[in-house]
C-alpha cells in the first residue's frame, strides 16, 4: 500500500485525533508550567473535536449527518475559551501565593 | 430542528435559577447584605414551584421533548438538586462573608448545571450540563479562601476534572460516530443511541464500527467515574476537600455525584448492550472491580485521617465506591439481553439520596461549627462537642451513623437495597452463568467487609464528640441558618430512615421507565423478548 496513492479516509482523521488526544495527555503529565498543561488540555480537547467533525463527514455512512457533529465542536470550543479564562485567573491566584506557576510547587496539601 | 416551546417551558426551574444568579451577580457589586440572601431563597422558591408544577415523581410518565426527558428518574434527581442548592445556600448564608454574594450566585449555576445534566437526552445538552457544574465550581473553589491551600487545591481539581471532561468528550465523539446521532434515547422515527445500539444491523456499511464501542464504554466510565471520585481518579479528592471550605466540600461532595449517577444511569446503562456483542462479561467486570477497588481504598484510608475534610473525602471516595455496585448489577443484567437493570440502577439512585442528605447535612453542621476566619479541620476540635454545642453534636452524629449504616437510618436501606440487588443477581444467575454468580456473591461480601471498615472511622468522630474532655471549644459562628440546614438534614434522614418504601419505590420505578424500551420504536430484531427478563421482587415493596 503506497500511502501517497491511497486516498484520505475517515479512519486517517480518526488516527489523528487519537494522537493528538496522547499528545495532549503526555503533555499534561510532564509539563511543569500551569499554562503549558493548560495548553495539553487544549490539544485533548481538539483531538475529540477532530473525532467529532470525522465522524459527522458526508463520506463515512451513506445517509448524511447533516452538521451534527461540525456543531458540538463549535460548543467545545465556545466552553475550552471559557476554561481558559477561568484557568488564567487560577494561575494567577497561585502565582499570588507561591510566586511561580510551576505546579510542582503543589505538594503541601497530603497524608 | 427549532426548539418547540414546550421545551422552553420544561426548562422552567433552570432559567429562573439563572435569572437569580445573575441578579445576584449584580448585587454583589452593591453589598446589599441581607437583600441577596432573600434573592437567592426567592430564586430556589421559584425553581421549586416550577418544578413542582411538572407533577409529583410519583406518577410521572416518561415524556420526550426535544434534547429533555422528564420522567421519575429525572424529576427526583432536580428535587434533590434543588434542596442541595437550599442547604448550601444556608451553609453559606453568613452576610459578612467576603464575596458572599458571588458564592451564592455561582452556586446557582452549579444547582442549575445539575439540574441540566439530570434531564439531559442529547449528548451535547448532557455535555454542557456537566461543564455548567464544572466551570462554576472552579469558581467556587476559587472564591472559597486566598491562602495557599486552597490556591493548590484549585489547582489540582481544575486540571483533573478538564482531563475527566476531555475523557468523556472523547468517549461521546465515539458513541455519535458509532450511533449516527447525539439523541440518547430516540422517539418515534428519532432513531437514537439507545436504538441504534439494540437495533444493530450486521450487514450494514458501518457495522465494523460497533467494534469500537467497548473504547467508549470505558472513556465514559473514566469521565463520569472521576465525578464519583472513583479508582482510579479518586486522589484528587482528599487534598482538594483539605484546601477548602466546608461549605465548599459539600458541593464538591454531593452535586459531581448526583451528576456522575444521572451520567452513568443515562448513558453508560444504554451502551451495554452494543458492547456485549464483542465481549458480554465486559460490560459489567469494569464497573464491579471499580467499585471493589474504589471502596477499599476509601475505606482504608480513611482510617488513619486527623482532618475531618480528608476523612470526609475518603469517606466520599466509599460511597462511590458503593454507588458503583448498582451500576454493575444493571450492567450485568442489562447485558445479558434483558431490559432490566435489577435493582442496581434504582439502589443507585437511593443511595445517592441518602449519601446526599448525610453528606451535606454534616458538612453544614461543620461550616456553622467553624468560623469565616478559621474553618473547623482537625477531628480532635471536635472534643466534647456533645456539652458544648449539643445540638450540633446530635446532629453529627445522626449523620455518622446514617452513613454507616445502622439501622433505622436512612443509610442502612441504602446500604440494603444495593447489596441486596447484587446478591438477589446472583441468586437469579446461579444455574444459568456460575461465574457471574460467584463474582457477584464475593462483591456483596467486599462491600459488607467495607461497611464494617467504615464504621471503624465514623464511630471515631463520635466517640471524640461524646467521650473526650474539651479542649478549645469549636467558634460556632459559621451562622445560625447552616445548623437549621444540618438539623433539616438530619429530620430527613430520620424521615427516610423510618418510611423508606416511599422512596425505594419511587427510585425503582424510575429505574422501570428508565430502561423501558420506548414502545413507539420499532422491537429490536435481534430474538431477545423483553419479557424474559430476570425475576427480580424488590426488597421493600412498593405500594
Amino acid at each position: 500500500m503506497n500511502p501517497f496513492t491511497e486516498p484520505i479516509t475517515v479512519s486517517h482523521y480518526l488516527i489523528a485525533g487519537a494522537v493528538l488526544f496522547v499528545t495532549g495527555a503526555v503533555c499534561m503529565a510532564t509539563k511543569r508550567n500551569a499554562l503549558g498543561v493548560l495548553m495539553g488540555i487544549e490539544l485533548v480537547l481538539n483531538g475529540a473535536n477532530l473525532n467529532f467533525v470525522a465522524f459527522g463527514s458526508k463520506f463515512l455512512r451513506k445517509e448524511t449527518l447533516g452538521l451534527d457533529g461540525d456543531l458540538i465542536a463549535l460548543f467545545v470550543i465556545v466552553l475550552a475559551a471559557a476554561e481558559a479564562a477561568v484557568a488564567l485567573a487560577i494561575a494567577l491566584n497561585f502565582y499570588n501565593n507561591h510566586a511561580t506557576i510551576d505546579v510542582d510547587q503543589a505538594d503541601e496539601l497530603k497524608g | 430542528m427549532f426548539v418547540e416551546s414546550k421545551t422552553i417551558s420544561l426548562l422552567a426551574p433552570e432559567i429562573i435559577l439563572m435569572l437569580g444568579a445573575t441578579v445576584l451577580f449584580l448585587l454583589g457589586a452593591f453589598r446589599a447584605g441581607r437583600a441577596q440572601l432573600v434573592a437567592t431563597l426567592i430564586a430556589y422558591a421559584g425553581a421549586a414551584v416550577a418544578l413542582a408544577c411538572y407533577g409529583s415523581p410519583w406518577n410521572t410518565e416518561s415524556t420526550l421533548s426535544g434534547p429533555l426527558v422528564i420522567d421519575p428518574m429525572s424529576l427526583g434527581l432536580r428535587w434533590i438538586a434543588l434542596l442541595a442548592g437550599f442547604i448550601f445556600t444556608l451553609a453559606g448564608s453568613r452576610r459578612d462573608v467576603e464575596l458572599a454574594a458571588e458564592f451564592q450566585g455561582t452556586l446557582m449555576l452549579v444547582i442549575c448545571g445539575a439540574m441540566l445534566t439530570a434531564s439531559a437526552n442529547e449528548l451535547v445538552l448532557l455535555f454542557l450540563g456537566l461543564e455548567l457544574i464544572s466551570i462554576p465550581t472552579y469558581v467556587l473553589l476559587f472564591l472559597g479562601r486566598r491562602d495557599r491551600a486552597s490556591a493548590e487545591a484549585t489547582m489540582k481539581y481544575f486540571y483533573l476534572s478538564l482531563l475527566a471532561s476531555a475523557l468523556l468528550l472523547y468517549g461521546f465523539a465515539f458513541l455519535y460516530g458509532i450511533s449516527g446521532t447525539t439523541v440518547i434515547v430516540g422517539s418515534g422515527k428519532v432513531q437514537g443511541i439507545r436504538e441504534a445500539f439494540l437495533n444493530q444491523d450486521s450487514t450494514a456499511l458501518t457495522s465494523s464500527l460497533f467494534k469500537l464501542s467497548p473504547i467508549a464504554l470505558v472513556l465514559i466510565t473514566a469521565g463520569f467515574g472521576f465525578k464519583l471520585a472513583a479508582a482510579p481518579f479518586q486522589f484528587y479528592a482528599p487534598d482538594v476537600y483539605q484546601g477548602t471550605t466546608n461549605a465548599n466540600t459539600g458541593v464538591l461532595a454531593v452535586i459531581p455525584k448526583l451528576a456522575g449517577v444521572a451520567g452513568f444511569l443515562r448513558l453508560a446503562l444504554l451502551v451495554i448492550p452494543g458492547t456485549a456483542v464483542a465481549d458480554k462479561a465486559f460490560a459489567w467486570q469494569l464497573p464491579l472491580i471499580l467499585a471493589v477497588l474504589t471502596m477499599t481504598i476509601g475505606n482504608v484510608c480513611a482510617l488513619w485521617q486527623k482532618d475531618i475534610r480528608r476523612l470526609l473525602a475518603y469517606s466520599s471516595i466509599a460511597h462511590g465506591g458503593y454507588l458503583l455496585i448498582g451500576l454493575a448489577v444493571g450492567a450485568a443484567s442489562m447485558s445479558s439481553g434483558s431490559h432490566q437493570a435489577a435493582g442496581g440502577a434504582g439502589g443507585m439512585l437511593f443511595y445517592v439520596l441518602v449519601y446526599a442528605l448525610a453528606t451535606m447535612g454534616s458538612l453544614c453542621t461543620l461550616a456553622y461549627l467553624g468560623s469565616p476566619r478559621r474553618e473547623l479541620s482537625g477531628v480532635e476540635e471536635l472534643a466534647g462537642l456533645a456539652r458544648s454545642q449539643p445540638l450540633a453534636a446530635a446532629t453529627l452524629a445522626i449523620f455518622m451513623f446514617s452513613l454507616t449504616g445502622i439501622p433505622p437510618l436512612a443509610g442502612f436501606w441504602g446500604k440494603l437495597t444495593l447489596f441486596g440487588s447484587a446478591i438477589q443477581l446472583s441468586a437469579a444467575n446461579q444455574t444459568s452463568n456460575t461465574s457471574l454468580s460467584l463474582w457477584f456473591v464475593g462483591l456483596a461480601i467486599v462491600a459488607a467487609l467495607n461497611a464494617a471498615i467504615g464504621a471503624a472511622y465514623y464511630l471515631r468522630i463520635i466517640g471524640v464528640m461524646y467521650f473526650q474532655s474539651p479542649g478549645s471549644p469549636a467558634p460556632a459562628a459559621g451562622g445560625r441558618l447552616a445548623l437549621v440546614g444540618g438539623v433539616f438534614c438530619a429530620l430527613l434522614v430520620i424521615g427516610s430512615g423510618m418510611f423508606p418504601a416511599q422512596i425505594v419505590g419511587l427510585s425503582l420505578r424510575a429505574e422501570h421507565k428508565l430502561v423501558e424500551h420506548a414502545p413507539s420504536v420499532s422491537p429490536p430484531p435481534l430474538g431477545e423478548g423483553r419479557g424474559e427478563g430476570l425475576p427480580i421482587t424488590p426488597l421493600v415493596t412498593a405500594r
